[in-house]
């Protein structure tokens, strides 16, 4: 018993993290209606500005703290309102999803264009004495984590109140929920939602400053996986209520906590279930929360006022204008083609080829997120699927890898089919924390397991005698990227891809024509992750074996959707675009002596044109020239049947004017 | 395609043979031999190299490689006009961001026109075949099993580590005898084993074990490979370890998840010896003095600290220092892999050809980098681990040598041992 309370005890610090963390999501999504995964990226700002006061110029703490926290975080928050967020609140919520996840890329790499790159070792403590240790009885904590306590006790005693009994409270609430109708009611939505972002912002910052000095090194990637574990702390609270994050932080830091005490070491229970631990239970809560399972998306009871998006560039063509780009976009292919097999060195071709591979894999997310969508975060991991499959499969049965690749494709669209069918009732924000919270499993109790991952040395995946060669590789690939485009426009023109638009239109809508939601998001999942499985099979014979933390890791996933959402996720030049963007950039941004940071700032701000253009940035530019292609032929035509009108127009007078020199005659006469 | 492309070097060699020899000798010496190589011209000799610059999570300083390249090249080029008349160049240095390892290992190949590839200092070496079946002579830091394990046996014969290129991770080797010296120095008889549950992190801790079964002397009472990459709390890890009163704590983790470990047996009062692994960062221990104080650091090559310094050690510090290049554990490796292969070069004379390279090296047998590592006998060395290792310990948040003599900074256990000595040769 006293061993368990001593487990318990131990916990409640690091439930303190967690609920620290948690109630910074709870916070911005109860004030903003934005499930904030930047909240990391900001923490990072304050917690760099921070540590450049104190560590490098030698500032004391209360105006190291005041600089960081009560200045720079709201003025941060400030600026995320003004200029993107206060534009999307009545977006639908992969808008505001993707949004912060191309902050959470571009933050950080803005903020170390002035912090620097280097290792930023110790993270100084907000505590005076750095060092001091606490004891009570037979426990002890340091000076942040006693910090860290106090701060999350006043944090959610002083949020609840003001979020419950203070006028602002109110109205940041009201905002969220409608602001039109909020501001119908006389309140300048706009003030309060500045406000809102300000406060959230402050928050992150002071998470920043207080968790930095738990990672020993200052790196955004520190805090994205607390972060990340966080997520099923802010779940259990139904992102809305502040007391009951810090509780669901405080139970995890304590299940943490009596797990790794009890469990016995080296068992599978312990190697799984420990390190996924927040992602079972973010899963699990997802499913079984009552709190969630009837949880109704926060959305704006007059959003149904809204335009209908538009619809595909490509549908608006006239025909005459239909054939001409796809001729053109038939001689570009050929072009491209052509300079690939017989100008590229073996580099850029294998380049090049990785960006047709990845082009395969991003048409899963054209499946889920353009035609059906849905949020999945967890495409990666069933590339991997494939990917594991595909080398499992050689090594140890012996297949001919095509075979394998095949076997890997029907495997991972079961996978997908499977994971469909708990996560039918969720959509949205809860859905794609779920598919987070799948990748994240995937990753924490799969990937380990030898059978899996391999071990040590990556599986060799050969490639069959007829591929061995680059160029033949290159070509095969291109084939199988075509192959799968072809499948996605016929599935998109078909009855499946009809069913899932209507559904994405509007889901009782769709059941009142008798679709079936259920059949159709199943199929949409499979597809998906069957052409995500394909595509990491193909990547792995290309690089000759299955290299998971280089390819298919959560946090690639992420970026994957990010980058396609961002470039066009309804068409398959989007994906192809995408593809091209995610293979090319950074070997031309390095070939041209460009910091890489500028290629993660550039597709972070890239995301934010998303508020703009949902259809996608290259949509939305195809969509304008189209507009001003057509504009101009209609001119033309308008101009050539003028032409033909005033010809049929100048007739009559030309027929007249024999007529009228026929008159003199006449008159004449 | 890159035979294709050798052929066009060839021809392009052979087209201008007297331009070639006529540029080489008013640049560079009238004793110069033609050299029909990649990457090799009348007046340079042209490596690249590939480090984990940006993306690496695991708190390594992988591209200060690049520093002792340079540094060592400055100092070849300086003082000896480079090798064979001919200056050597660092031409390329590829970041591999972590991800995108064999892309870059294929750009060193078929873009840079390279002879010999260094520093490789990544994060993932999954390249390492490309360079392997090429033939490509290779010098880096060998922390992955590519390089040469058991599941690699011999490791390929043109990949060189600085110290040789094995690594035990599944049998029992020379790879743990430190812990197990280290043990028996201090007196412990309880060993505690913490890793990650990833497969290299779990693995290293799998072979001390095996290695502290199989030697008398220390126990593993405890093994925890369970720890989430990235995690934080290390609290029921420590209270376990205190239960089972653990005398030396083993991590097998990145310096970051180790530095957290040795705040929370701080916390606890687990007072009790730990090993800091890829922890030889002076700025970081002194930021950690009062956590890391009392912890040992193991390392293959001559610590900056060492009162008497060998020739090779004091080159570096000096060299190092004129190059403007940071002073780091990596960039001791990027000058090990320069070394080698300037040593390697010379033996295989001024006609050197990539495989003479490889096998000039692979005949070194006491190749020691004029004191800076301990003997490496390069005939065996793909297959078997060194077993030699000099200690430094944290005291006041600087490092201290430790149990050496002086002049002598190593101290060497032969691979095939069948008990740990309490004296081990000292070695210089």
């Amino acid at each position: 018993m006293t061993e368990l309370l001593g487990y318990v005890i131990r916990g409640i610090p690091y439930g303190c993290v967690f609920a620290l963390v948690a109630i910074g999501l709870v916070l911005t999504y109860k004030t903003s209606g934005v499930f904030n995964l930047a909240f990391a990226a900001q923490a990072y700002a304050s917690a760099a500005v921070y540590f450049q006061l104190r560590a490098n110029d030698g500032w004391s703490i209360i105006p190291a703290f005041l600089i960081a926290v009560i200045v720079v975080a709201p003025l941060l928050g400030l600026a995320l309102d003004r200029f993107l967020f206060r534009h999307l609140r009545t977006a639908p919520t992969v808008a505001k999803l993707v949004v912060s996840l191309g902050l959470l890329v571009a933050i950080p790499e803005i903020v170390n264009l002035w912090f620097g790159s280097g290792p930023a070792y110790g993270p100084p403590t907000i505590w005076p004495s750095e060092f001091a240790i606490y004891h009570f009885g037979s426990y002890a904590i340091d000076g942040n984590q006693a910090a860290t306590m106090i701060a999350t006790a006043v944090s959610v005693v002083g949020l609840t109140l003001l979020l419950r009994y203070s006028t602002i409270g109110l109205r940041m609430r009201a905002v969220v929920e409608s602001p039109r109708m909020t501001a119908l009611t006389g309140i300048n939505a706009d003030r309060v939602s500045g406000f809102a972002w300000m406060l959230s912002s402050l928050f992150a910052g002071l998470a920043g400053v207080l968790l930095a000095p738990l990672f020993d090194q200052l790196t955004v990637s520190s805090f994205t996986v607390l972060l990340v574990a966080a997520i099923a702390a802010a779940a259990f609270a139904r992102l809305t209520s502040i007391p009951l994050a810090l509780l669901g932080g405080l139970l995890l830091g304590i299940l943490q906590g009596i797990l790794a005490g009890y469990l016995p070491v080296n068992s599978v229970l312990a190697t799984g279930l420990r390190p996924s631990l927040p992602f079972v239970a973010l899963f699990l809560l997802l499913l079984f929360w009552p709190g969630l399972r009837q949880k109704r998306e926060l959305t704006d009871p007059l959003s149904g006022v809204d335009p209908p998006p538009p619809g595909l560039a490509a549908a608006l063509r006239s025909r005459g204008l239909t054939v001409t780009v796809r001729a053109l976009g038939v001689a570009v292919v050929l072009a491209g083609l052509g300079v690939a097999l017989f100008a590229l060195d073996s580099f850029w071709l294998l380049i090049v080829t990785e960006a047709v591979v990845f082009s395969v894999i991003f048409l899963s997310i054209t499946v889920i997120t353009g035609m059906a969508g849905q949020i999945s975060l967890c495409q990666a991991a069933f590339a991997a699927v494939g990917g594991f499959t595909t080398a499992e499969l050689v090594h140890n049965l012996g297949l001919p890898v095509l075979l394998t690749v095949a076997i890997g494709t029907v495997f991972a669209a079961i996978v997908g089919g499977l994971l469909a069918i708990p996560v039918l009732r969720l959509s949205g924000i809860y859905l794609a924390l779920a598919t987070l919270a799948f990748a994240l499993m995937f990753d924490s109790i799969f990937v380990p397991l030898k059978w899996v991952g391999g071990g040590l040395l990556p599986i060799n995946v050969p490639r069959p005698a007829f591929l061995a060669g680059d160029h033949a590789f290159f070509l095969f690939s291109v084939a199988v990227l075509v192959g799968v485009g072809v499948v996605v426009i016929l599935v998109r023109r078909g009855v499946s891809g009809k069913f899932l638009q209507a559904l994405h239109g509007s889901e009782t809508a769709s059941a009142s024509l008798g679709i079936n939601a259920t059949r159709a998001r199943v199929v949409a999942f499979a597809l998906s992750a069957g052409i995500a499985g394909l595509g990491g099979g193909l990547l792995a014979m290309l690089q000759s074996q299955t290299n998971y933390t280089g390819n298919f890791t959560p946090f690639a996933g992420l970026f994957w959707l990010v980058l396609v959402v961002t470039l066009g996720c309804q068409t398959v030049e989007g994906a192809i675009q995408a593809g091209l963007a995610f293979a090319l950039l950074p070997q031309l941004f390095q070939r041209f002596g460009i910091p890489l940071e500028y290629q993660y700032i550039l597709f972070g701000l890239g995301a934010l044109t998303y508020a703009r253009n949902p259809e996608g940035i290259l949509e939305a530019l195809k969509r304008k020239q189209l507009v001003a292609v057509q504009r101009a032929l209609d001119r033309r035509k308008r101009r050539a049947e003028r032409g033909a009108v005033h010809g049929r127009d100048a007739g009559p007078p030309t027929v007249p004017r024999p007529a009228a020199t026929a008159t003199p005659k006449k008159g004449g006469s | 395609m890159r035979s294709r492309q050798v052929g066009r070097r060839v021809a392009a060699l052979v087209a201008v043979p007297l331009m070639v020899t006529l540029v080489g000798v008013s640049g560079a010496g009238a004793q110069q031999t033609p050299v029909n190589q990649p990457g090799v011209t009348a007046t340079q000799i042209r490596v690249g190299g590939v480090a984990t610059v940006t993306g690496d999570p695991t708190g390594n300083t992988d591209g200060t490689a690049f520093d002792g390249t340079n540094a060592y090249f400055d100092y070849v080029n300086s003082t000896q006009g480079g090798v064979c008349g001919r200056k050597l160049v660092l031409a390329s240095k590829r970041d591999d961001m972590l991800s995108n390892n064999r892309a870059q290992v294929q750009g060193l190949i078929s873009e840079d026109n390279v002879f010999a590839v260094l520093p490789v200092a990544t994060t993932l070496f999954t390249g390492s075949s490309l360079l392997a079946s090429n033939k490509i002579p290779t010098f880096g830091w060998d922390i992955q099993a590519d390089w040469g394990s058991e599941a690699n046996d011999p490791g390929p014969s043109n990949l060189f580590g600085a110290v040789g290129s094995f690594i035990n991770f599944s049998t029992p080797g020379p790879t743990a005898f430190p812990d197990l010296f280290l043990a028996r120095k201090l007196g412990v008889k309880r060993v505690g084993l913490v890793a990650y549950n990833v497969a290299q992190s779990a693995q290293a801790a799998d072979v001390v074990e095996a290695t502290f079964n199989k030697y008398p002397g220390a126990k593993v009472v405890f093994k925890d490979t369970s720890l989430p990459f990235g995690g934080v709390d290390y609290s029921a890890d420590v209270a376990r370890m205190v239960q089972d009163k653990v005398q030396l704590v083993i991590p097998s983790l990145d310096s970051n998840g180790a530095f957290l470990l040795a705040r929370e047996m701080r916390r606890q009062g687990l007072n009790v010896p730990m090993i800091l692994p890829n922890a030889y960062n002076q700025q970081r221990v002194a930021a950690n003095a009062q956590v890391a104080n009392g912890s040992y650091v193991f390392l293959q090559f001559a610590p900056f600290e060492t009162k008497s310094k060998p020739q090779g050690l004091q080159l570096y510090l000096t060299w190092i220092k004129k190059s403007g290049g940071q002073q780091t554990e990596n960039s001791v490796y990027g000058w090990l892999n320069a070394d080698l292969f300037v040593t390697g070069l010379k033996a295989a004379g001024c006609n050197f050809t990539r495989q003479k390279l490889v096998d000039a090296i692979n005949q070194l047998k006491s190749y020691n980098a004029m004191g800076f590592i301990p003997p490496v006998n390069w005939t065996t060395a793909h297959s078997q681990g060194n077993g030699c290792f000099a200690f430094v310990k944290v005291v006041n948040g600087k490092f201290q040598p430790v149990f050496t003599q002086p002049g002598k900074p190593f101290l060497c256990i032969p691979a095939g041992s069948t008990s740990i000595p309490a004296n081990p040769q000292a070695v210089g």
